[in-house]
């Protein structure tokens, strides 16, 4: 780097340090408190009085009743919800790129997008009446189409799909608005030309508009891998209940009780780290696999 | 569960802590030097006092010289004054530097989340600076005392206490004040709550009862026939099979609503109650067999649509619902649930519900269980000048706040702002709610309102206004009034069926380490057991699980700690 260069752009320079004093300050800083996962820490004490534990806290976690089952939900669930997550979109915005009339598009790219803003915490009370066998919406519509009543919140077979359905449909829009931004950076001579060689609107959707949009999928993918661990804790906590616990309870969850209901500190941190590692590695890896694959590059 | 919410808190307050450590540490100076100062102010003032005050020292003798005491005051949120009052100076530290010479200082004072308090607490109790007395939770308590840092109050609590604040402590049959000693030696005063309150009751809507022409519900049978005719007869007349019969929140256990009273009827006490098996033991009451046939019982009524299909995802949130709308006839809850889903009376003039004892199924007396209500102690520093200057301020604390020459609006209460927050040691009667019914009651026959101090007298208007005619005052006339809950309370505490959880100390190691994994066991197994979706087997399952998974660990601690009570 030339001299010049540098003064150019010292000014920039100068523009990011409140930035990186701020990420420092929370973000890297808050982190030393990692020590905690391998003490077995007090309230009121610091980590310089706290005994040190080893691995002890992760040993406790792995024998308590129920670890693998939980770790086995958190997966399942998580995973469906990654690939709904990119599916469904997907789909969305295709459609969404072939309608015509401006208002409509425009409409229902808003009406799918508004759940996004609610909260688990409101969408928890809301779910609870739709689902209900006796009294839920979308149970009247199976009744009246001759289907059986099924208790979506109360029976271990329907819970995780329940939980994933009801995750992709608040979510979404933000991701079918992602795609529809992404269709459009397609160069449209592109369609002309296969409007020409006589491409139908079919084989123009295979070969033209999905491989203009592999950058973005294979970037959005990676991104959500490191949510292979992150099975939404508003989302079940809120819908979640004793009697679906067997395949509705997940890591967070699980931490919740033992961390707050318990006041285990130490072993509440020491999940959150074994996630965080999971997390990192399969990011890694994606990103490497993303380099490789698909040219795609941060650094 | 308030348990669980300090713990709660303790979490956001560790990482409070840890983000603003400088600003715990500022407050510790301040503490520090604080009560620094109260330390070199006492002892000047026991030398000259002291001897003066020997000769018949008793509950409320005058220091002359006035002493000084230093304490700590905690709340959520910042007090309210007059104008002109602080601290330092208002209704109550006049009172007692009036009456007992007794000068408050204030080590310091703070306002915010009890996880923060505890975090100060914790702080100052590791670095030995405190104040003459404090507040402490049970685990500090159990800590400090283990530390030797706290006075034996045994021969002051003899001298000093008065016959009011005796009484006060000892209202619940002494089972606090007991709880509190440690090793034989009295270490801090328990700031008591009251067993009794807590206690479930049946409530059933009376109205539906006479229209449908159904029984009392006197045992278990009676409340099954209550509940079918509840869910079949329609009720509420409107032609709508949408009425239900006994109600239960996803929560199983508390007072909106649980289901401890169910449990109770067949002599099983779940929800964290440690009770004496036949051989003496203690044992942990929801893995013991009487539970078993109370959940066939449950399962058998879930069966045949006497429990709502959906309990499973209806919280007491979708409880209160179902009451405000007039769809649930019967639950068991706790003396203050109807003022929970008041707003029904005003949907529904005609709703009316009355409490009952619980029902039994083979005429044995039925005991009702209620959890360890002590939450925080109030413990003297060791070396403190003046040990017994706690029970002096807690006599005129308790004869201000509830004795005979008790002004509410002077030293409680008035205009929203709360003076009873000033006095450092104040404990609520726990027969207060019980004695406002029987003294409003009296009154209510009597029409004399002479004897009713003023919350008294405020609950009988209310009752009066709703006997004229006013439903507001129906949720008041159904806890207090003359055939309210504590009509049925009254008769627990009189049949001596009031049944205290046997455990009473702050909870052991094993017990933080499970507890929660094992309510998590339980509270599957039982819901599942009653939906049908386990069998009744599967109790027996869940209880050799619960042994291994830490249950029998926590019961041993349980009978090491009872041997050594």
């Amino acid at each position: 780097m030339t001299t010049r260069k540098w003064i150019r752009e010292m000014p920039l320079h100068v523009m990011l340090i409140p930035t990186v004093v701020l990420l420092i300050a929370f973000s890297y800083v808050p982190m030393t408190g990692i020590a905690i996962a391998f003490q077995n820490f007090y309230p009121g004490h610091n980590f310089f009085s706290s005994p040190w534990v080893g691995w002890e806290n992760f040993q406790y976690m792995l024998q308590l009743p129920g670890t693998l089952q939980v770790l086995y939900n958190t997966l399942f669930i998580a995973v469906l919800k990654i690939v709904a997550n990119l599916v469904v979109p997907i789909v969305m915005a295709l459609l969404l790129n072939e309608v015509r009339k401006m208002w409509f598009k425009r409409s229902v790219q808003t009406i799918v997008y508004l759940p996004y803003f609610i909260s688990w915490v409101l969408l928890g009370g809301i779910l609870v009446d739709i689902l209900s066998p006796s009294q839920g919406i979308v149970n009247e519509i199976l009744k009246a189409v001759g289907l059986p009543s099924v208790y979506f919140l109360g029976d271990n077979h329907w819970f995780p799909f329940t939980l994933v359905a009801t995750n992709t449909w608040k979510e979404f829009g933000f991701n079918t608005i992602v795609f529809l931004a992404a269709l459009t950076g397609i160069n449209p001579s592109l369609y002309e030309a296969a409007c020409i060689d006589g491409a139908s609107r079919w084989k123009q959707t295979l070969k033209i508009t999905l491989p203009g949009l592999l950058p973005i999928i294979i970037l959005l993918a990676t991104l959500s891998l490191g949510n292979v661990l992150n099975a939404g804790f508003d989302q079940v906590f809120n819908l979640y209940n004793a009697s679906v616990y067997e395949s509705g309870d997940i890591i967070d969850t699980m931490v919740y009780r033992i961390g707050m209901g318990d006041g285990q500190y130490s072993v509440a941190t020491a999940v959150g780290l074994f996630k965080s590692v999971v997390s990192f590695i399969l990011i890694s890896v994606s990103y490497l696999l993303a380099y490789r694959f698909a040219n795609y590059r941060i650094f | 569960m308030a348990k669980r919410n300090w713990r709660l808190a303790a979490l956001s307050g560790a990482i409070v802590l840890m983000l603003a450590a400088t600003a715990c540490g500022k407050g510790d100076t301040q503490g520090s030097s604080a009560s620094k100062e109260s330390a070199s102010a006492a002892p000047s003032a026991t030398a000259t006092s002291s001897q003066e005050t020997k000769q018949e020292d008793g509950p409320l003798t005058k220091y002359d010289p006035p002493i000084e005491v230093s304490t700590i005051y905690w709340d959520s949120a910042p007090f309210k004054f007059k104008d002109g009052e602080s601290l330092d100076n208002n209704v109550w530290t006049q009172e007692y530097e009036n009456t007992l010479g007794i000068k408050l200082k204030t080590a310091w004072s703070f306002f915010g989340s009890l996880d923060q308090y505890i975090q100060k607490m914790n702080v100052a109790i590791g670095g030995g600076d405190l104040p003459d007395f404090m507040q402490v939770l049970p685990a500090q308590y159990k800590q400090m005392a283990a530390a030797g840092q706290l006075e034996d109050l045994t021969p002051y609590y003899e001298k000093y206490a008065s016959d009011l604040t005796k009484d006060i402590l000892n209202q619940d049959g002494g089972v606090q004040l007991k709880a509190s000693y440690v090793g034989g030696k009295l270490l801090g005063i328990p700031h008591i709550g009251s067993t009794i309150d807590g206690t479930p009751l049946l409530w059933v809507r009376s109205d539906w009862l006479k229209k449908l022409n159904l029984p009392e519900p006197k045992t278990i049978d009676d409340l099954i026939t209550i509940a079918d005719a509840f869910v079949n007869k329609d009720p509420d007349g409107n032609s709508k099979a949408d009425t239900y019969g006994l109600g239960v929140s996803n929560e199983l256990y508390g007072g909106g609503p649980g289901l401890e009273g169910f449990f109770n009827a067949f002599h099983a006490y779940p929800g964290g109650m440690w009770i004496k098996d036949s051989s003496g033991k203690l044992a942990y009451g929801a893995v013991q067999p009487e539970m078993k046939t109370a959940l066939g019982k449950l399962q058998e009524m879930y069966k045949k649509g006497l429990i709502d299909q959906e309990f499973g995802t209806k919280d007491s949130g979708k409880i209160q619902e179902q009451l405000v709308s007039g769809k649930l006839g019967m639950f068991f809850g706790q003396m203050w649930t109807p003022l929970w889903f008041g707003d029904g009376k005003k949907n529904d003039p005609k709703m009316d519900f009355q409490a009952y004892a619980l029902p039994t199924t083979d005429g044995q007396p039925v005991f009702k269980q209620s959890g360890f209500p002590t939450g925080m102690y109030w413990v003297v520093k060791k070396g403190a000048a003046h040990p017994e200057a706690v029970f002096k301020l807690m006599n005129v604390s308790e004869e201000k706040g509830y004795g005979k020459t008790a002004d509410a609006t002077k030293y409680m209460t008035d205009n929203g702002i709360e003076f009873f927050k000033y006095a450092p040691i104040l404990v609520e009667p726990p027969r207060k709610n019980l004695n406002n019914h029987l003294l409003v009651t009296e009154a209510l026959n009597s029409k004399d309102t002479s004897k009713l101090n003023s919350e008294q007298k405020s609950i009988y208007d209310t009752i009066v206004k709703y006997q004229g005619g006013d439903s507001s005052g129906w949720g008041y006339d159904r806890v207090f009034g003359p055939t309210g809950a504590f009509s049925v309370i009254d008769q627990y505490v009189k049949n001596n069926e009031v049944l205290v959880t046997e455990y009473t100390a702050a909870p052991t190691e094993s017990m933080g380490k499970y507890q929660s994994t094992l309510d998590k066991m339980e509270k599957e197994t039982v819901t599942k057991i009653i939906m049908g979706a386990a069998s009744l087997d599967a109790f027996d399952q869940f209880v050799a699980n619960w042994k291994k998974a830490g249950g029998d660990t926590i019961t041993k601690e349980v009978d090491d700690w009872a041997a050594t009570k």
